[in-house]
């Protein structure tokens, strides 16, 4: 991992007077610290996004990014299964006319490759007033906040303690398969969480907390589909 | 010599000296049972008591009562407080210039009831930082070492109520500590110290921890929390003292009520739960739910040989199905294998077995079992001698016969012969087992008065063995 890279993007959002970083820019953060995003481009007019969904390859998802929208979904900010330039266009415009609608500051709009189906899990990072900076790991998803199915580490984590919390958490059957889905990448998801341990020791002056969630868990590996930083004042 | 940290945390437990201060004749006092609890403990140092109010020539049992801490002939190690709050400032800048190195304040009035208690925690706690002195409190029921006699708290039948042992009280709370003691004593476990730290003036769990890590008198320690200031600094103690002894914890004041109670009661907010819960099983300490439960578990990780194989599985032997089923459910819910006894074992059993006994697991040998027990031996000499099996559970009901007896002897010699922890669920009142709960206990087997008890104790001795495993820990 280049720390001096890391370092740009937070001055970035520092002169920016953000707090936390947009997705993209956090999702630019986790892959300079090796851990695997899905490809996203951040566009500012149709005609990019359109060109970047042909880099990317259909079907793509676009999201709002916006400094101050948090839950974009929530904002209708999230179009998901787009697998036309006719359809991006539609989604783009719808987009951004229900951000200028809410006068939300508007960076653009992200278009991102749609990851195949797994299973979603939460992984967060944060450093408690008491025990410095730990690390979450559940039921990623619209199942947080019902289920919350999530169990904790203090960082830096050992690989033993990355296996445990996968065995810990109340949906581990989840990563076994289930009708006739393959179990997940153990290994992968472990290297993950070792992979977000690391980054917080390195940027414990720097990085607040980490959210990512989801990461689509599958047979061969995950991918990170969303993810937020939020910065040290 | 300079004296380090480590030394004056010895000092708590082994002075050569100590001087209660508010010391009284009057056993309705606390002043009072202090004294006797420090005179008549068996403890070998020497033992001043003083009161300032006390006219000259007072004496309790043939102590003279001093009139002032600086009226004392000599040195005194470790000062014991039972005075009131406006009267320690002084009373301990007195025993700092007596060479004290230990102050146990008893006294309350301090953190734990706000603004105002803060700051006398605060005059307190300089004073002491002035000579060097380490505080055990203030709001502290005090310290027992359980192998001297050295009784430094109110609790003045401790000494008798307890022989000493190999398990270690750590306590935030003063009422917690006193009922784990309750529950310690009802399973006559042997105890080797004693320490509530209440307001953790300048002491912490974690310096304790450290201490205990290397105390040669403690196997396992129960630690009762609430919160601390520094987790990271706990959460490396509890790792670093876990390498070596056993640590079962329990932790308080963690959901909404909880905390508040917690807020006013030590002054200290406690900790998320989950991260608390995350830390303990990283650390590799073993979190239990109640103080029963942290009592049951710490007696069977203190009587049983370690879980050499936490793979194999868990076998109950009954002959009543009923109360088996109710443990064998419990097991299952909490992952502990159940494995049906493998093939050379099956064929032992059934040549000694009646026909409708059941093979599988629970073995059920029915109820000619309760009056010919030798079927138990047997039994179990089949099945401990498999791999497959990692530790077993006896469950029987007694008839309430006074002349029933089982073979407890025989037992032992066959869990002897494999060292495989085997624990006892005997289904009756606990006064008419007494002799027999006894006579297992002193042949090492923990006892557990329903099914369910021992089945939950089995899981928890499952998950800390396994953890332990993991981790690759000294078992």
């Amino acid at each position: 991992m280049n720390n001096s890279d890391i370092q740009g993007i937070i001055a970035v959002a520092r002169n920016n007077g953000w707090d936390y970083l947009p997705e993209p820019y956090a999702k630019q953060i986790l892959s300079y610290a090796g851990i695997r995003t899905n490809p996203t481009v951040l566009a500012t007019s149709e005609d990019e996004a359109v060109a970047a969904a042909a880099d990317i390859g259909y079907p793509v998802v676009l999201k709002l990014v916006s400094p101050q929208v948090v839950h974009k979904s929530d904002a209708g900010g999230v179009v998901l299964n787009i697998s036309s330039p006719e359809q991006l266009r539609e989604a783009f415009n719808r987009i951004i006319t229900g951000a200028t609608e809410m006068k939300v500051p508007l960076l653009g709009v992200s278009v991102q490759k749609q990851v195949p189906p797994g299973v979603e899990m939460i992984v967060g990072a944060m450093s408690d007033k008491q025990f410095g900076p730990v690390l979450m790991f559940g039921l990623g998803g619209i199942w947080v906040e019902v289920m919350e199915d999530v169990v904790s580490r203090v960082i830096p984590l050992e690989e033993g303690d990355c296996y445990e919390m996968l065995a810990e958490i109340r949906g581990s059957k989840l990563l076994e398969g289930y009708r006739g889905t393959k179990p997940v990448h153990k290994a992968g998801l472990v290297e993950l969480l070792l992979k977000v341990s690391q980054l917080m020791c390195d940027c414990e002056s720097l990085i607040k907390d980490i959210d990512i969630n989801p990461v689509i868990a599958t047979g061969e590996g995950y991918w990170v589909v969303d993810a937020r930083i939020g910065l040290r004042g | 010599m300079s004296f380090t940290f480590e030394d004056k945390i010895r000092s708590i437990f082994y002075p050569q000296s100590v001087a209660i201060v508010g010391a009284s004749n009057d056993e309705r006092k606390l002043g009072g049972l202090a004294a006797r609890a420090i005179l008549r403990s068996g403890f070998k140092g020497r033992v001043f008591l003083v009161n300032t109010r006390s006219r000259s020539n007072g004496e309790n049992d043939g102590h003279k009562i001093y009139s002032s801490i600086a009226s004392l002939p000599q040195e005194v190690e470790s000062f014991v407080f039972v005075v009131p709050r406006e009267e320690i400032p002084e009373s301990l800048e007195a025993a700092g210039q007596k060479g004290g190195k230990v102050a146990v304040i008893i006294a309350s009035g301090f953190q734990e009831v706000g603004e105002a208690g803060k700051q006398w925690q605060e005059t307190v706690r300089q004073i002491a930082e002035r000579y060097g002195m380490i505080i055990v409190g203030p709001n502290s029921v005090g310290v027992v070492n359980f192998h001297n006699g050295l009784n430094a708290t109110f609790a003045h039948t401790w000494c008798e109520l307890f022989s000493p042992g190999g398990i270690a009280v750590l306590t935030q709370s003063g009422g917690v500590g006193q009922t784990l003691m309750s529950q310690l004593a009802n399973h006559n476990l042997g105890v080797s110290k004693y320490i509530h730290l209440g307001n953790r003036a300048n002491l912490e769990f974690a310096d304790m921890l450290r201490y205990f890590e290397q105390d040669e008198d403690t196997r396992i320690v129960i630690l009762f929390l609430e919160g601390t200031d520094d987790a990271r600094r706990l959460y490396r103690a509890m790792r670093s003292c876990a390498s070596k002894k056993k640590i079962v914890a329990l932790h308080g004041g963690v959901t909404g009520k909880g905390s508040r109670a917690a807020l006013s009661h030590t002054g200290s907010m406690a900790g998320v739960r989950r991260i608390y819960q995350g830390a303990f099983r990283q650390a590799g300490v073993l979190e239990v739910e109640t103080t029963e439960e942290a009592a049951d578990v710490a007696k069977a990780l203190y009587m049983l040989p370690p879980l050499k194989n936490p793979g194999a599985g868990v076998f109950v032997f009954t002959h009543t199905a009923g109360p088996s089923i109710l443990a064998t459910d419990v097991l299952s819910e909490r992952g502990v294998p159940l494995p049906e006894p493998p093939e050379r074992a099956r064929r032992a059993l059934e040549s000694f077995l009646p026909d409708f006994a059941s093979l599988q697991n629970p073995i059920d040998m029915g109820g000619g079992a309760a009056f010919n027990h030798y079927m138990y031996v047997k039994a179990m000499d089949a099945i401990l001698a498999e791999d497959t099996t990692g530790a077993a559970i006896i469950i029987y009901s007694h008839t309430n016969d006074p002349a029933f007896r089982f073979p407890v002897e025989a037992v032992r010699e066959v869990r002897d012969k494999y060292a495989k922890p085997v624990m006892v669920s005997i289904v009756a009142s606990a006064e008419v087992i007494k002799h027999e709960m006894n006579e297992w206990e002193q042949a090492g087997f923990p006892v557990y008065l329903s099914p369910e008890r021992a089945a939950k104790v089995m899981a928890r001795f499952y998950q800390f063995y396994r953890l332990r495993h993991l981790r690759g820990q000294e078992l």
